[in-house]
């Protein structure tokens, strides 16, 4: 027999593999296929899950899990805008209080946005009860931006 | 000539004043209040677009020394059954000593009206607050916690006369902090650029700035404002009818010092009246007099004196 000639026999060894598969020898070691039983435990032990603790939960990867997930960061998008509208809030509440707004003419589109702020607010709300992912986020940034308006806003000083 | 229908006037009303039916008040009371004489100053300054500086004249008037209390204002409530105003019941700011708050400016001009003055103009108010000097603020050209009630220093409103080192040049408490007050007129940020030089009372109409409604004037600052809003000529506003963010706001009132001699008139003139219906005609005759002498055109009391005269003659 020469080196790097295989040939094919039934496999005397008594291993499950050797059992049912042909395993052609090559230079004395156990070949299957063109796979070492090295490589091949090697590749075993990457595709096997590891256990749970290794390993991140993927979305999608147990129903089970993944609504209660969603909700949850819905809620927290949320909780955040009506953090905003809150901040929102107080700094024209200050401004308002302490006479510091620049004019009545602001002190009125401030009125306008917090009021609409609050109704986006509202409805955010609304959509993450229905898990509507998208109107939460178009909601929530809304809510953000017209909240930052507001600071700004109440923040100017009369000329 | 002395007919059946002015003696039966004459007679009802007397009758009335008699037994209390009517109470008149012969004029507002000064007490607590000081005469600001008349006079020019320079009112607005260049902190802000709308405080354009511009020279006014002013007839002489009274102010009152201090804000309206809680205890005054429980006189007013309980007297002409007006509703309590917000933060009544608030422990906070609720003390008798302490400044009424929560009050509309209908409210206030209501009170005014009740003592028989009324609510100041913005420029009666300003030259007030600037004193004889016309000083930036009542005390002088600095700001700090020991003249005034500001910054949410206290936390609460201060009774009406605290903070004496505050007093103004002419004698008037709390002008700078503790609440803002109402005044009469309303606000336009351009008016300080057309107003008379005399006695200007504002202008005519209020301006509806973005259709939320026309707003009134508010001075002085209060517990809650920066040092930025106690400046005597700065300017803020609230609709009139609105007592939002009236934790801090207030007023005082006014009386021309011509009102206060009117009134000193037609004291002299129920006087007369009075003393007709007791038949005491040299009396009724003492103060008709009295006040023909302050008002020597008016028809009514001269007719009125012809009259006693009938009688003293008979």
């Amino acid at each position: 027999m020469t080196r790097g000639h295989h040939q094919s026999r039934v496999c005397k060894d008594r291993t499950p593999i050797g059992r049912h598969m042909l395993v052609p020898e090559r230079d004395g070691r156990r070949v299957v296929g063109r796979l070492s039983l090295r490589m091949m435990l090697a590749m075993a032990l990457v595709a096997w899950p590891p256990p749970s603790f290794l390993h991140t939960q993927e979305v999608g990867a147990d129903p089970a899990v993944a609504p209660v997930l969603q909700q949850d960061a819905l809620q927290d998008a949320v909780s955040r805008a009506g953090r905003n509208v809150e901040e929102a809030w107080e700094a024209f509440h200050r401004a308002a209080l302490g006479g510091t707004l620049a004019s009545p003419a602001i002190q009125a589109k401030i009125e306008r946005d917090l009021h609409e702020a609050r109704r986006l607010l509202a409805a955010a709300r609304a959509a993450a009860q229905i898990s509507d992912h998208r109107a939460v986020s178009t909601y929530t940034r809304r809510i953000e931006d017209m909240s930052a308006r507001i600071q700004h806003d109440s923040r100017m000083r009369k000329p | 000539m002395y007919t059946l229908l002015q003696s039966t006037k004459v007679v009802f009303i007397s009758l009335a004043v008699t037994v209390g039916l009517v109470s008149i008040t012969w004029g507002a009371d000064t007490t607590d209040m000081v005469l600001i004489p008349e006079g020019e100053f320079t009112m607005g300054s260049k902190h802000h677009g709308d405080e354009q500086p511009h020279n006014v004249v002013l007839n002489a008037y009274y102010l009152d020394k201090y804000e309206v209390s809680n205890a005054h204002y429980r006189d007013f409530m309980q007297a002409a059954d007006h509703p309590a105003p917000a933060y009544w019941d608030d422990p906070r700011l609720n003390k008798p000593a302490q400044p009424v708050v929560g009050v509309n400016w209908h409210d206030a001009t209501a009170y005014c009206q009740w003592t028989g003055k009324r609510l100041p103009t913005e420029a009666e108010w300003e030259r007030a607050a600037k004193g004889p000097d016309g000083s930036p603020f009542p005390w002088g050209t600095t700001i700090d916690h020991s003249r005034a009630n500001y910054g949410q220093h206290e936390g609460k409103t201060t009774p009406v006369d605290s903070y004496p080192n505050g007093v103004s040049g002419y004698g008037v408490h709390n002008m700078a902090g503790n609440v803002f007050e109402w005044v009469h007129d309303w606000y336009d940020p351009h008016y300080f650029q057309v107003s008379p030089a005399l006695n200007p009372q504002g202008p005519a109409a209020g301006y509806n700035f973005a259709n939320q409604g026309p707003v009134k004037v508010l001075k002085g600052g209060s517990w809650l404002a920066p040092e930025t809003s106690l400046h005597s000529s700065h300017r803020f506003w609230n609709q009139p009818e609105n007592n939002s963010y009236g934790v801090g706001l207030g007023f005082r009132c006014a009386m021309s010092a011509a009102q206060e001699d009117r009134s000193i008139v037609q004291h002299e003139f129920m006087g007369a009246l009075i003393s007709m219906g007791k038949e005491q005609w040299n009396e009724a005759l003492q103060s008709i007099d009295r006040a023909i002498k302050q008002d020597p055109e008016n028809k009514e009391y001269q007719q009125t004196r012809m009259i006693i005269m009938q009688q003293i003659q008979q």
